[in-house]
């Protein structure tokens, strides 16, 4: 069942495709990537559009880029909670559908809006949501089965996809804290990356040589570790996917067109990749450090060797592809208030030893008491602000793929440097920065989108 | 060679104390590690040190104070300093916490107080990761420390001064750590659970069988069935292409020969699939016999109803043939033309003339899943009746409290046969969203409430941190008036007083047997609350005391697997309360 239920119900009209003029519907077709989601909501706000009712339509979809399913759901919550009207059309493909169906689409928005789906449904298209699930049967290697378990029962511990959406909230919808019982969401969520039948996939699809133990150990865990630390979270969601070439199901696969590659989260691999998204709907993380920046207040508490800070080729540019400025920026660089903007945060945010905790009071080390606490001070550094920095060296170096922050105002790509470039600019990463137009809304929350190349197919 | 060694418990609330044989473990990779001329001797720390969950999150930098903290405790140079994360899963050996260790070792370097450190490590970090860098970026110098990681494969990373001598890997390292947590065999007994209900086999479609009173299942064991089925696949099947299972009631097994299957890049499908989907049939058909996969083996007519099944499909299964579990009386048994071996061997049920169950009109047990909540009241009154009856145990009456039982079922029997079960049982309460993250086990040192306790953390793969508090000093407190201020410091130098004084800001679960009055476990959240620890549940086998729904006095909620009303006859009671045995009797 493609459906989910909820308490509240936030619209008093009756959804149906004759609401929406044509200016009103994001028509998406065939591949959809998250871009593309942007894309057309950018030119529905910019023509003034944004109070109105939107219906999201992707009637004619033929593939959906499992990121920009969060897009939405981030889209979805942000219009919901400012009383404006969206709505979500169902694609015409009954294997797309089941898609969303299997990585519980639904049920995500639900949780995160505390509103039944159905109720983003056009009225006409409403019985699609009862209609069983027929394109995925668990059939196949090891990855069909985590995908699709035949044997799953609500009574299952596990989920019946290992991939599908899986959403924090807590049950009266109170902000997220990190001294809670969410303090476990990184280890519970990490912990299922480690079972052998995930672990058999990640080796089968990305190689012998990398250490599939830091997908769950650095990647999952300091990503969903990242997101329970935003001020203001109240939902935290995770989901991912294997897209692989060649298959119908995954028919983008890695396999975006050079021309849209640059344009997609990440450059263009043929054999494909595996996404994980982890999303949560609180403060950005530029608006965390920028306020501490422009008090004076230290977001980095010590000198790192050099050998642990890296230089990044920065592009910065608009929405409409224009290069505003480009830099080459050092990991050790002086957080000067001054200079300080959102996008240059948002960078910051992935050097080493940078966190918003170091401008906040740091308490004893217990077990040790107050006294003790003095004589390992010298112990303090290297210790807040190193998970991201952690997560970027692991996802780009050791796995050469791609990290996609979507915060606030900005996007920011950032991965490896190779060959000429690299020494052509003396960098070890390069990262585009894209500045959205003013017309458009801040992104709801932050969403971080990690792209892991896929090396067998098979 | 002097050695100080730390046990890292990650994710455990509480100091437990290092076991002989961690002590002895730790000595030996010394001795793989750097070959000593001289003997290896430990220098102090007689408790793991623990990571608590909080810590994890927000003071993953503690780690350095620990180690600093442990090199300054002792008066000489330490000539070996050994770091051991084996006991946890990689996962949670987070970089952040490698990244503040490589900190520590480069402080205790500059402080003379260690220069060679070895690092034990579920696995290698990445070549290219911030750890590993930041490992590598402190041994650049001719005069650096020597660190050396080892996973448990017995995989070396060394750097720094004495790199080159560290061999590349350690071949026996493994048995070493086979020998410390024991055999996949011997991890998956702990893993197999006996439940008591009303089971009906209706597998294969159509068999009526006889009703059952027991039902086995497996959980959290993919990693021991892979290590079992992969040792059995190289020696019985390493050339056939396709499997065929039907595991429904077992995925841990499914996902274990899935997993097989994806590296050996074989088939491996559901029976009921091959059989219904014509197309899957004939390509498994075409891959030449099979190997047949079940998860129960009992008297082999599932065995010989999907062999002729499978034939009318054209699909030929293999002579050898695999189980999870045999309750044929032997772990290789021969059924006609086949021979089947499984990895655990267990009793088969009692043959009954009829089930007295259906008798009762009793609804069947869900094969497919044990469900959460109390147990039935048949089954205890089975539990009981098979393993007996007894006065309660002198010991452990609160004869300051009230009178002794003089006939409750006797629960070390109990334990001993059903304790698997009773322990998963709490397991599952406790996972399902009872516990904080942040928690151990407080409990009487009696023997039961032992024996549940480690019941209970043969269920979990994290360390469980258990404080096992005296009777006498239970009974002092109470005659005090749980003023443990009036007596702790009779106790202020034993174990569990330290253990609990090292628990500032973890929640506990108080832990019993039974409840009968509810002034033990009143008493020990007292305690607890002396060291400013908050309880969460008490939980308890039995509750005699069923309109006692938290400890009095508190809102701590009583969690039990059976309600009986039974309560201790108080002395200050007046009325005389109906035992066990004249229930019983009744």
């Amino acid at each position: 069942m493609l459906s989910a239920t909820s308490t509240a119900k936030p619209f008093t009209e009756l959804i149906a495709r004759g609401l929406f003029r044509d200016s009103q519907r994001l028509d998406f077709q065939g591949d959809v990537l998250a871009d593309d989601i942007e894309d057309q909501l950018s030119r529905f706000y910019s023509r003034g559009l944004g109070e109105r009712p939107l219906l999201l339509d992707f009637a004619s979809a033929e593939y959906i880029e499992v990121a920009s399913l969060v897009n939405c759901i981030a889209t979805i919550v942000d219009r919901t909670e400012h009383g404006r009207i969206t709505a979500v059309g169902l694609p015409r493909i009954k294997s797309v559908r089941d898609f969303m169906r299997v990585w519980r689409f639904a049920e995500a928005v639900a949780e995160a809006t505390g509103v039944a789906f159905e109720e983003f449904v056009p009225v006409e298209e409403r019985q699609l949501l009862e209609e069983p699930q027929t394109t995925y049967t668990g059939i196949g290697g090891a990855l069909d089965l985590l995908e699709f378990d035949p044997d799953w029962t609500p009574d299952s511990a596990a989920t019946r996809n290992f991939f599908e959406f899986i959403t924090l909230v807590h049950p009266d919808r109170q902000p997220i804290a990190p001294d809670t019982s969410f303090a476990a969401a990184p280890r519970k969520l990490s912990g299922r990356w480690t079972a052998p039948l995930i672990q058999q996939v990640l080796k089968r699809h990305m190689g012998d040589a990398s250490p599939k133990d830091d997908v769950a150990r650095v990647v999952v865990y300091e990503a969903v570790g990242n997101a329970i630390r935003h001020p203001g979270a109240r939902v935290i969601q995770t989901t991912s996917k294997f897209d692989r070439k060649g298959r119908s199901q995954d028919r983008r696969a890695a396999g975006a067109d050079s021309e849209r590659a640059d344009r997609s989260h990440c450059s263009s691999r043929p054999e494909g990749h595996l996404r994980i998204c982890v999303w949560d709907d609180g403060a950005s993380i530029a608006s965390t450090l920028l306020p501490l920046v422009k008090e004076g207040c230290p977001i980095r508490a010590f000198a790192l060797p050099s050998y642990m800070c890296e230089r990044i080729f920065v592009q910065l540019r608009s929405y409409d592809g224009q290069t505003r400025r480009e830099e080459v920026v050092d990991q050790s660089e002086d957080l000067a208030p001054d200079s300080a903007h959102e996008a240059h945060m948002l960078l910051a945010s992935l050097y080493p030893g940078v966190s918003r905790s170091v401008a906040q009071s740091v308490g004893a080390v217990e077990p040790f008491d107050e006294q003790r606490s003095s004589e390992i001070e010298p112990l303090k550094p290297s210790a807040p602000g190193m998970g991201l920095y952690a997560l970027v060296r692991t996802v780009l170096d050791q796995f050469q793929g791609t990290l996609l922050i979507r915060s606030g105002r900005y996007r920011l790509l950032i991965e490896v440097a190779h060959d000429a470039f690299r020494s052509q600019h003396n960098v070890r990463y390069k990262c585009k920065i894209t500045q959205y137009p003013d017309s458009f809304p801040p992104f709801r929350g932050n969403l971080l989108t990690i792209q892991l190349p896929i090396k067998n197919p098979a | 060679m002097n050695l100080l060694s730390l046990d890292i418990r990650v994710g455990s609330a509480g100091v437990t104390h290092l076991g002989k044989r961690e002590q002895e473990f730790h000595e030996e990779v010394v001795r793989m590690v750097r070959a000593p001329t001289t003997p290896v001797m430990r220098l102090g720390l007689a408790n793991c040190s623990p990571i608590s969950p909080r810590q994890m999150v927000h003071e993953r930098r503690c780690i350095g104070g620990i180690v600093q903290t442990a090199l300054q405790g002792v008066s000489a140079p330490v000539e070996t300093c050994l770091i051991d994360f084996t006991s946890n899963q990689f996962f949670v050996v987070g970089e952040p916490l490698l990244l503040a260790l490589a900190d520590a070792f480069a402080l205790a370097f500059e402080s003379n107080l260690c220069s060679y450190f070895i690092l034990l490590v579920p696995q290698l970090p990445g070549p290219k990761s911030a750890s590993l860098n930041r490992f590598a970026g402190l041994t650049t110098n001719p005069v650096s420390p020597t660190i050396v990681l080892v996973s448990n494969a017995g995989e070396t990373q060394a750097f720094g001064q004495h790199a080159a001598k560290v061999p590349r890997s350690l071949s026996s390292y493994g048995g070493l750590i086979d020998a410390r947590f024991g055999s996949p065999e011997a991890r998956l007994a702990r893993k197999c659970v006996r439940r008591l209900g009303h089971f009906k086999t209706s597998d294969p479609p159509g068999r009526q069988g006889p009703c059952r009173h027991h039902s086995y299942f497996v959980f959290d064991c993919d990693t021991e069935l892979l290590a079992l089925l992969s040792n059995w696949w190289r020696l019985h099947a390493p050339n056939t292409k396709a499997v065929l299972y039907d595991l429904k009631h077992n995925p841990s097994f499914r996902n274990a020969i899935k997993t097989l299957a994806d590296s050996q890049e074989i088939a491996a499908e559901r029976v009921v699939d091959a059989l219904a989907n014509r197309q899957l049939g004939s390509l498994i058909a075409s891959m030449g016999p099979c190997t047949l996969i079940l998860d129960v083996v009992e008297q082999g007519e599932v065995l010989r109803h999907y062999i002729e099944q499978l034939a009318g499909s054209g699909i030929k299964v293999n002579h050898k043939v695999l189980a999870a579990v045999s309750k044929a009386g032997s772990i290789d048994v021969a059924m006609g033309d086949y021979r089947v071996h499984s990895f655990l061997q267990r009793p088969r049920d009692p043959v009954v003339a009829k089930c007295i169950q259906c008798e009762l009109k009793l609804p069947l047990s869900a094969e497919a899943a044990e469900p959460q909540g109390p147990i039935r009241t048949y089954d205890m009154l089975h539990m009981a009746n098979t393993c007996g009856w007894e006065p309660e145990p002198a010991p452990e009456v609160p004869d300051n409290i009230g009178l002794a039982f003089a006939n409750i079922p006797a629960f070390t029997p109990i334990l001993q046969e059903y304790g698997d079960w009773l322990g998963y049982k709490l397991y599952d309460v406790l996972r399902s969203g009872l516990s904080p993250d942040d928690w151990f086990v407080v409990h009487p040192d009696e023997s039961d409430s032992t024996v549940l306790a480690e019941r209970l953390q043969a269920c979990m793969d994290e360390p469980l941190c258990v404080v096992r508090v005296p009777r006498d000093a239970i009974k002092a407190a109470q005659m005090a008036g749980n003023q443990w201020h009036q007596v702790l410091h009779r106790y202020n130098t034993e174990f569990w007083t330290q253990q609990l004084t090292s628990m500032v800001k973890s929640s506990a679960l108080i832990l019993d047997i039974f409840n009968a009055s509810g002034s033990t476990a009143a008493t020990l959240q007292a305690l607890l609350r002396h060291y400013r620890i908050e309880p969460f549940a008490y939980m308890c086998l039995a509750n005699f005391e069923p309109t006692m729904k938290s400890i009095p006095g508190s809102g701590v909620p009583i969690h039990t697997l059976y309600d009986w009303y039974n309560p201790r006859t108080l002395q200050s009671r007046s009325a005389q309360i109906p035992t066990v045995s004249a229930h019983v009797r009744a």
